[in-house]
């Protein structure tokens, strides 16, 4: 069974909330996220929250990173296509620091899209980093040269996202990054198929970069699905690809054969964290959740492959790491 | 209200007012401030690890291990922090300290402190509770006085975290001044924060604070102390407990599914008059025996 609308869109505000808290205790540098984040919602979330939430952010932040530096000129020849985005603030940190892509596209439902474009129309800040924009769908869209906010269910995929890709001038030939923070897991596996052929059929060369839950199946992971059953938060895709072996084989299936890499959040911490920054993280604030972290971390996974119509690996693919 | 029907209350998880908080601190102080860094403890005795809040949980372990004072309990701190409850457990706890004083004995957590109860969860629901920090104040002046850690029959040498590199004998912890907040660093610090692990020697902790030590230091402390058995807390364990270096020290975790979050099961050590041992495990109480819960936010995960 699938989530309902109302409850993933919940999963947005909490994943916000969630990322300012990190931000103000200084684990990353932000400046846009707390724009979204009404003055009487903000809360400091406990350090183990906080350490996860960094690991995301850094780990993500990684790839994209490596993507666009993989040319010597993003703006001419990469894009990024980001599912579920919510009020995620990417695009604004990467244009600040001028690696921003051809053109963004961040996707979600209209009701978080609608809120989304206003906030950042009131932001002067953000409102002047758009560039050459429209607001389309009764104002539950952007539409930029450089940046755009479409609003849809990715579950229509086909019928309803793929269009409005082409009507905003998303380019086929040019190298794509699609990324999906905690999007797949709330969706039936077979919508997640589409999107996944879609872009192998349509997109000449693109990396898919999935943030995800596993490991269902022991105590802890028995508990977190009743725990968020509890919330009206199911999660079809957890269980059709528990393991990161599973993940990975997601991909290969269904033609993102190249490069196909799974970790868990705890090695990305643990092992991909240079050690100095790992201690810097450590003296963010005191922790004492060592085993508690162990055991959450584990259940987090960042998936990615790549996929190419020559089906040889293009230059920048090797480029992407972690 | 005399200290039985807070007691009473306590039991069923009503809190008591401010001023009940106040005089019933006062009292354990009296007693608390008589105790040694090593208190002794005549077995038999039943040996409980972290229960961080957790109220209806404790209440499991009571019916798993009887009540005090039918059974003698020790329990190795961190009363506090993460659960929803950590008022209503540690003030039963302390009630029941000073109403049967050699019947159960409480040594201190890490968790025992100003700076820890700021960031994990009990200085805000004390504030939630009562309106206002005193109570907050109250229990850590209290927590000053909480022993360091307890001997059993001179063979079970029991504390809430480990061992410290600045620390061989039990005498020299019995000169520790413990009358403070929990330091940063230390023999009192360790003792509170350091962990077992299997390396050899010292090591560095991903605490922050403490050590990490290895099974020959163990083996070194036990046989200078002439000890059978190193028991202490402070690690989940998802099993309840969880023996190492040939059964020379042991982890008892008394918190079912820890944070509400975890999935693990919970033990308690029954020491009995010949220090033979029984792990008892039980799990969270079901959720029916929790009464109407109040508006609680849900186990966080990343959304």
């Amino acid at each position: 069974m699938a989530s309902d609308k109302v409850t993933v869109q919940g999963t947005n505000v909490d994943a916000t909330v969630a990322r300012l808290s990190a931000i103000n205790l200084g684990y990353f540098k932000d400046p846009f996220t707390t724009a979204f984040v009404k003055m009487r919602s903000a809360q400091r979330k406990p350090p183990i929250i906080n350490r996860g939430t960094y690991t995301r952010f850094s780990a993500i932040q990684k790839l994209v990173t490596s993507f666009l530096r993989s040319s010597p000129n993003p703006a001419l020849d990469r894009q990024i296509i980001c599912l579920g985005a919510g009020f995620d603030t990417r695009f604004f940190m990467l244009k600040v620091e001028n690696i921003q892509p051809k053109l963004h596209i961040d996707i979600d439902f209209p009701e978080v899209t609608s809120r989304k474009a206003q906030i950042i129309k009131k932001n002067k800040e953000m409102a002047g980093l758009l560039g050459n924009h429209v607001l389309a769908a009764g104002g539950s869209e952007i539409h930029g040269d450089e940046y755009c906010l479409l609003s849809g269910d990715l579950t229509q995929w086909n019928s309803e996202i793929v269009p409005k890709l082409m009507n905003v001038g998303f380019d086929p030939s040019v190298p794509t990054l699609i990324l999906a923070e905690l999007v797949y897991v709330y969706m039936p596996p077979e919508f997640v198929q589409d999107i996944l052929v879609w872009s192998v059929s349509a997109v000449t060369s693109s990396v898919m970069i999935n943030y995800d839950l596993i490991n269902p199946h022991d105590s802890f992971g028995k508990m977190m699905m009743d725990n968020l059953k509890m919330r009206k938060i199911m999660l079809p895709g957890l269980l059709a690809y528990p393991s990161l072996e599973c993940q990975k084989k997601r991909f290969f299936d269904s033609g993102y054969v190249l490069n196909a890499t799974a970790v868990t959040m705890l090695d990305q911490y643990e092992i991909h964290t240079p050690l100095e920054e790992r201690h810097r993280v450590s003296k963010v604030e005191m922790f004492d959740e060592v085993e508690e972290w162990q055991l959450m971390a584990s259940h987090y996974c960042i998936a990615w492959a790549c996929q190419s119509r020559d089906s040889l690996p293009q230059d920048w693919m090797s480029k992407l790491s972690l | 209200m005399d200290l039985d029907s807070q007691i009473e209350s306590l039991s069923k998880c009503i809190t008591i007012s401010e001023n009940q908080v106040r005089d019933l601190c006062a009292k354990a102080r009296e007693i608390l401030i008589e105790e040694s860094n090593v208190q002794r403890v005549a077995a038999p005795v039943t040996i409980c690890g972290d229960i961080h809040g957790q109220f209806y949980d404790l209440m499991e372990l009571f019916k798993v291990g009887g009540m005090c004072p039918e059974t003698n309990y020790l329990f190795m701190g961190d009363f506090v922090d993460r659960g929803f409850y950590s008022v209503e457990t540690f003030l039963l706890l302390l009630a029941l300290k000073v109403r049967y004083p050699d019947r159960i004995t409480l040594i201190r957590g890490n968790h025992e402190s100003r700076q820890i109860t700021q960031v994990y969860g009990f200085y805000d629901e004390c504030l939630r509770k009562y309106g206002s920090v005193n109570v907050w104040r109250y229990c850590c002046d209290i927590f000053d006085y909480l022993s360091l850690s307890a001997i059993i029959d001179d063979r079970v040498f029991c504390v809430h975290g480990g061992l410290s590199p600045s620390i061989n004998t039990l005498d020299q912890i019995r000169i520790i001044d413990r009358k403070q907040e929990v330091p940063h660093d230390g023999a009192m610090c360790d003792l509170l924060w350091s962990d077992p692990e299997d390396i050899e020697g010292w090591g560095l902790s991903p605490r922050g604070a403490g050590y990490l030590f290895g099974g020959d230091i163990v083996g070194q402390f036990v046989h200078a102390n002439k000890l059978d058995l190193i028991a202490r807390a402070h690690q989940l364990v998802m099993e309840g407990y969880k023996l190492m270096f040939k059964d020379t020290i042991v982890t008892v975790w008394s918190a079912p599914n820890y944070c509400y979050r975890c999935g693990n099961v919970a033990a308690i050590l029954e020491l009995d008059e010949n220090l033979k041992s029984n792990y008892k495990i039980f799990e969270a109480a079901p959720q029916d025996a929790r009464g109407l819960p109040a508006k609680k936010p849900a186990p966080e995960y990343f959304l």
